[in-house]
């Protein structure tokens, strides 16, 4: 299924779930990374917006900080029981500052599949016409 | 720049050892090491996916490795290793690297016994199965019933099944019957961080999510392959009940290897070292970041153990509950539990010589023979108790380690029957709620966590598990004792 933000790849990784974001920048790159992540836990449509989270990441390279951010949302997910489904992301150099919104774990939901971790197989951001991550996610 | 591969390439390079392992040699990557040696029949081995032949060269290029890069017959793309991946590596020269494990840090399989037959289960599957729901929580979310406070998880991760043991969840057989008696030695909580406690602390005694299940499975009286062995191993008449449980070290296991992953890699960028894919991360097996790895590895390995002793725990009340009467008079003995994502010293005799080496085993289960000194008395005779659990619609297998496996696998045997399937293309294909009501009519009551989940667990998305056990039995890594049929089942 095509989507404007992100696309999953069907024939990767098989026991997993691999997607490619997309974005005009890479503040948009890292939100639709991290929205492809959401969409593929929770149906995001109906999530209310009354819990913000902050954010802040250092790391070596943009793909460690990807790594390294969408992991974060898993924690999240585990320890807190949150769901995000909208993302403000600011990426300077390799630092990444967050705002992300979404509520909690809750009977309205409807939770579709469980990542257990973000792995770092293929994982890679590139630029041709606009950014691009490809992204494997341990189910 | 990514592109999907499609095709299934199997490399030209590739030798054949025999009909039912293949040798992929040196030559067919700058970097390899040792040969790669896939276990498959020739269909399995058409049927298995590039990812699959990139991967297991990828690990033949691992410093230290010896003898040769593994993938057994249920062997498909995952990351870093491929899923069915083992290598050994030398502890002086080798490394360590948490994409030989997994995520799921002792993901692995446990056998139960009953004394019942199916036709005394079969009024009461769905009450048994409804209370099993609740009693061993799954999905996202899930919290298990096990109340402990920090110090007693950092008990929980240094001594493992016995802890459960001590405190009242088991009995003392269970330890003996566990891989490594249910606790790695070497764990040491100082190198768990905070995070990973926070995540892990109230999830012991939950099932997880994804192909983690609790299923409800009889011996159909046509199946029993080894007699004499499946006595041994306490199943001794035909529709007899036993219960298998897939599951591993849940969210704290998932967060120790996603903060050794980043630890790896940032070392290996201050080292100017190049890997095939940075999930094979690695670090050299006696450096202070491969030791700090392993000790956190360990914790993880035994709060895993834990986590599938107090689910027998669960089990063993609610079989008590349903049935009225104590558990002991229903058997509920534990066969085994088999790790099959974990990295561990073993011994070895390599040409003559008997020495240690670091064994991954990533999707792939111990399969030591008769006379080897870890399996208890009982067991020393027949071999190790090896669990391969298939898909939830087509069953499972117990088989028995054998010597040759030994010799050619470092202990090694499959872990599955293996996806063919990706599950994005799965749940394209099946509706959850079709294949519950499908599998009913079947004879196999399911209840899940989440239908897409389920839709995900398909049976078509699977590889023929007669298939793969076929490949086992004639390279004689492990010889088949029981095939095992789905009847009742709880996903996550």
């Amino acid at each position: 299924m095509i989507n404007v933000r992100y696309e999953y790849l069907e024939d990767v990784a098989t026991a997993d779930i691999a997607f490619k974001a997309q974005g005009d920048n890479m503040n948009e790159l890292f939100e639709n990374a991290a929205f492809a992540l959401s969409e593929t836990m929770v149906e995001t449509e109906n999530l209310k917006e009354v819990i913000v989270k902050n954010i802040n990441l250092e790391e070596t390279d943009l793909e460690q900080l990807l790594f390294l951010f969408l992991s974060e949302i898993v924690y999240l997910k585990d320890v807190d029981l949150l769901f995000f489904s909208r993302f403000e992301v600011k990426i300077d150099g390799c630092k990444l500052a967050a705002k992300i919104y979404g509520e909690k774990l809750n009977g309205n939901m409807n939770l579709k599949t469980d990542i257990k971790a973000i792995t770092m197989h293929m994982l890679k951001i590139f630029k041709k016409d606009k950014y691009y991550a490809t992204v494997v996610l341990d189910v | 720049m990514f592109e999907v591969i499609k095709i299934n390439n199997i490399p030209k390079e590739i030798k054949k050892i025999s009909d039912f392992v293949w040798e992929i040699p040196i030559s067919f990557k700058k970097g390899m090491r040792v040969p790669a040696r896939i276990y498959a029949s020739e269909k399995l081995l058409n049927e298995m996916d590039q990812g699959v032949f990139e991967q297991v060269s990828n690990v033949a290029c691992l410093p230290g490795i010896q003898k040769h890069a593994y993938c057994m017959p249920d062997g498909h793309w995952g990351y870093g290793f491929p899923i069915g991946g083992v290598a050994a590596f030398d502890p002086e020269e080798g490394v360590i690297s948490p994409g030989g494990i997994g995520f799921d840090i002792n993901c692995g399989m446990r056998l139960i016994t009953t004394t019942l037959t199916q036709e005394e289960v079969a009024p009461k599957l769905k009450e048994l199965i409804n209370l099993l729901f609740q009693k061993v929580p799954s999905g996202v979310g899930a919290k298990g019933f096990l109340r402990i406070t920090e110090n007693q998880f950092k008990d929980i991760m240094t001594q493992g099944s016995k802890w459960a043991v001590e405190n009242g969840y088991g009995r003392k057989e269970d330890v003996a019957r566990t891989e490594d008696h249910g606790c790695i030695v070497g764990a040491d909580v100082s190198k768990v961080s905070d995070k990973a406690i926070k995540r892990g602390l109230r999830q012991m005694g939950t099932l997880g999510s994804g192909n983690h299940y609790l299923e409800i499975q009889t011996v159909p009286s046509d199946k029993i392959f080894n007699p004499e062995i499946a006595k041994k191993f306490g199943i001794n008449k035909p529709n007899q009940i036993v219960i298998m449980v897939h599951c591993g070290s849940r969210g704290f296991g998932h967060q120790i290897a996603t903060e050794y992953l980043t630890t790896f890699n940032r070392v290996m960028k201050e080292m100017n070292l190049n890997i095939k894919d940075r999930e094979l991360a690695c670090a050299p097996f006696k450096s202070r970041e491969g030791q700090d790895y392993y000790k956190a590895m360990a914790c993880a390995a035994n709060t895993a153990f834990l986590n599938r002793q107090i689910i027998l725990h669960r089990i063993r009340e609610s079989f008590q509950q349903v049935f009225k009467k104590e558990p002991e008079d229903m058997g509920l003995d534990l066969v085994y539990d088999v790790a099959h994502n974990i990295a561990k010293v073993e011994k070895y005799k390599i040409d003559g010589v008997k020495k240690e080496f670091v064994v991954h085993r990533k999707g792939a289960t111990r399969s030591f023979g008769p006379g080897c000194n870890e399996l208890p008395e009982e067991y020393k005779e027949t071999g190790q108790p090896v669990i391969l659990g298939g898909s939830m619609e087509t069953g499972s297998y117990l088989l028995v380690g054998t010597e040759n496996a030994m010799q050619e696998t470092f202990g090694s045997t499959a872990h599955g029957s293996g996806r063919t399937m990706s599950r994005t293309k799965a749940k394209h294909l099946v509706n959850g709620d079709a294949l519950q009501k499908d599998m009913e009519k079947n004879g196999i009551y399911v209840k899940s966590a989440s239908m897409i989940g389920l839709a995900e667990e398909a049976g078509i998305a699977y590889k023929n598990i007669s298939e793969v056990v076929d490949t086992l039995e004639k390279s004689d890594i492990s010889r088949s004792v029981v095939a095992l049929k789905p009847i009742g089942s709880i996903k996550g």
